[in-house]
């Protein structure tokens, strides 16, 4: 990871925000927006429930990342979408790891959070908008590996998005009830609340790496009970 | 979008699939890429086996996209002409299993591409006024689009992945409309020779989306137009506008799947 951007959003503006600390990381990471050559988002909620195109689109688009038609020999970008609950970090970030080595590019955007998708949804989440540049090679901290655990799913514990007829409008709902597990952190470890957003289980880690000079692994529990947990080396 | 038009958002479809599947060793995770969906999560799966970090992917789409017709029929469709797509839409949904194999470049794939510079030709969110999804498209820009950029897709991606286009035995591009692929097909003629057989099957099925070379496959099966190690290309382009494609020799004794 060469540079990385976070700060907390409103309700809305997700795009903007991505926008604004993609242009800074990728100055900070040294490199001009057109190495980028994959972004890759992850989060959950987005706005009116959109489904397509993939959000990573938008801000492909407005950055003018190779916004040109194919030429035999130009350079290209490439963008889409993953999600996994509260677990998205992680898997955006091993997507970009699966994929950056095979393509003809040395760096990736990614890209986390969520937008309050309606006006009609409760809003009970702190939303964060986090950007990093992700490199082959270069400084910075090095994900090491990515460990998966659904041992302890509970599948019923699922979030939809419908149409809420008494006020004509979308909103969403969460099934179940969940105990949640309270953050911990130690020297070396560090897990967020079950009930962040992907984006806060991002910003909270990025607080902690610059007080780190050996190792520090980030498990992310999903409400549902799934985690992942990310290990990395400074 | 399940019976009852509800979106489900989290954890991932994948996660609660491989719970029915009584798969709990696997990593899960949902791909969301408008109609290169299905394409994108092969080639994440492909490089995570090809890396050694899974033997075995399972990748699955489905679709439930017909509804977007009922909202569009809702309409006054002179104030509104987007809402019916010059496309067809299908429900479906595919599965694909990826295994390791001795033999190197069974599957290829294209360098994948975006052109964000069309990103809102095509817009999939929910209705704002009623139950179920809406899509706003703007047609004929998205396919004149793709079509302009086609020839060189397919003559830079034959020579990224050193495919011989004569010795490609079966053509499945992405079945927006049969007139549709037919055009793309002479494109495609003009600037790499002739298409050995063209599968444009989607006369029943309509388009199906991400899960559209699934079931474009399964009807070429059951037409018994494919036989073991014979060669195809997949080319998927979706919303954003997204343009990857697929190059693979078919599996030994696909002619005897159901």
């Amino acid at each position: 990871m060469l540079s990385w951007e976070s700060k907390k959003i409103g309700y809305t503006g997700l795009l903007k925000s991505t926008l604004k600390l993609a242009k800074k990381a990728i100055s900070n990471a040294g490199i001009k927006p057109d190495e980028i050559g994959l972004i890759v988002h992850g989060g959950v909620f987005r706005e009116h429930f959109r489904t397509e195109p993939a959000f990573a689109t938008h801000i492909q688009g407005d950055l003018g990342i190779h916004c040109h038609g194919i030429g035999l020999d130009s350079q290209s970008c490439f963008s889409f979408d993953v999600t996994d609950g509260s677990c998205s970090p992680h898997v955006a970030i091993q997507s970009i790891a699966d994929l950056l080595p095979a393509l003809p590019t040395d760096y990736a955007l990614l890209c986390i959070g969520d937008d309050r998708p309606t006006k009609h949804c409760d809003w009970e989440y702190e939303s964060y908008c986090v950007v990093a540049v992700i490199g082959l090679s270069g400084d910075g901290p090095k994900c090491e590996s990515i460990s998966y655990d659904n041992s302890n799913l509970v599948p019923n514990l699922t979030t939809i998005g419908y149409f809420d007829k008494s006020v004509k409008g979308n909103n969403f709902a969460s099934a179940g009830t969940v105990e949640f597990l309270e953050p911990q952190s130690s020297k070396n470890f560090f897990q967020g609340h079950q009930n962040w957003l992907s984006g806060k289980h991002m910003h909270e880690f990025l607080q902690l790496v610059n007080k780190h000079d050996d190792t520090l692994e980030h498990c992310i529990v999903d409400r549902s009970g799934k985690s992942t947990t990310a290990k990395w080396v400074f | 979008m399940d019976a009852k038009l509800r979106q489900h958002l989290s954890p991932s479809f994948a996660t609660l699939i491989a719970d029915e599947l009584k798969i709990p060793g696997a990593q899960t995770f949902d791909v969301s890429n408008a109609c290169a969906g299905m394409l994108t999560g092969l080639l994440i799966a492909e490089s995570r086996i090809k890396s050694g970090q899974s033997k075995y992917a399972l990748i699955v789409a489905g679709e439930h996209i017909s509804p977007i017709i009922d909202e569009a029929m809702r309409r006054n469709l002179y104030l509104h002409p987007r809402a019916i797509a010059s496309l067809t839409v299908g429900d479906g949904a595919a599965a694909y299993i990826l295994g390791r194999s001795e033999e190197a470049g069974r599957i290829i794939f294209s360098e994948p591409i975006t052109m964000a510079q069309f990103n809102h030709y095509c817009i999939g969110q929910a209705c704002k006024s009623h139950v179920g999804p809406q899509m706003r498209t703007r047609a004929k820009d998205m396919q004149t689009a793709v079509f302009d950029n086609l020839g060189n897709f397919l003559k830079r991606s034959t020579d990224y992945m050193a495919v011989k286009w004569d010795e490609i035995d079966h053509t499945f591009s992405h079945p927006t409309t049969p007139k549709a692929v037919k055009k793309g097909a002479k494109i495609a003629t003009d600037m790499m020779g002739e298409i050995n057989f063209l599968h444009n099957n989607s006369v029943e099925t309509a388009n199906t989306a991400s899960t559209t070379h699934g079931v474009q496959i399964e009807l070429s099966l059951s037409s018994g137009h494919l036989k073991s190690d014979e060669t195809a290309l997949l080319i998927s382009y979706g919303s954003g506008i997204g343009i990857l494609a697929m190059h693979l020799k078919l599996p030994k004794g696909v002619e005897n799947w159901s």
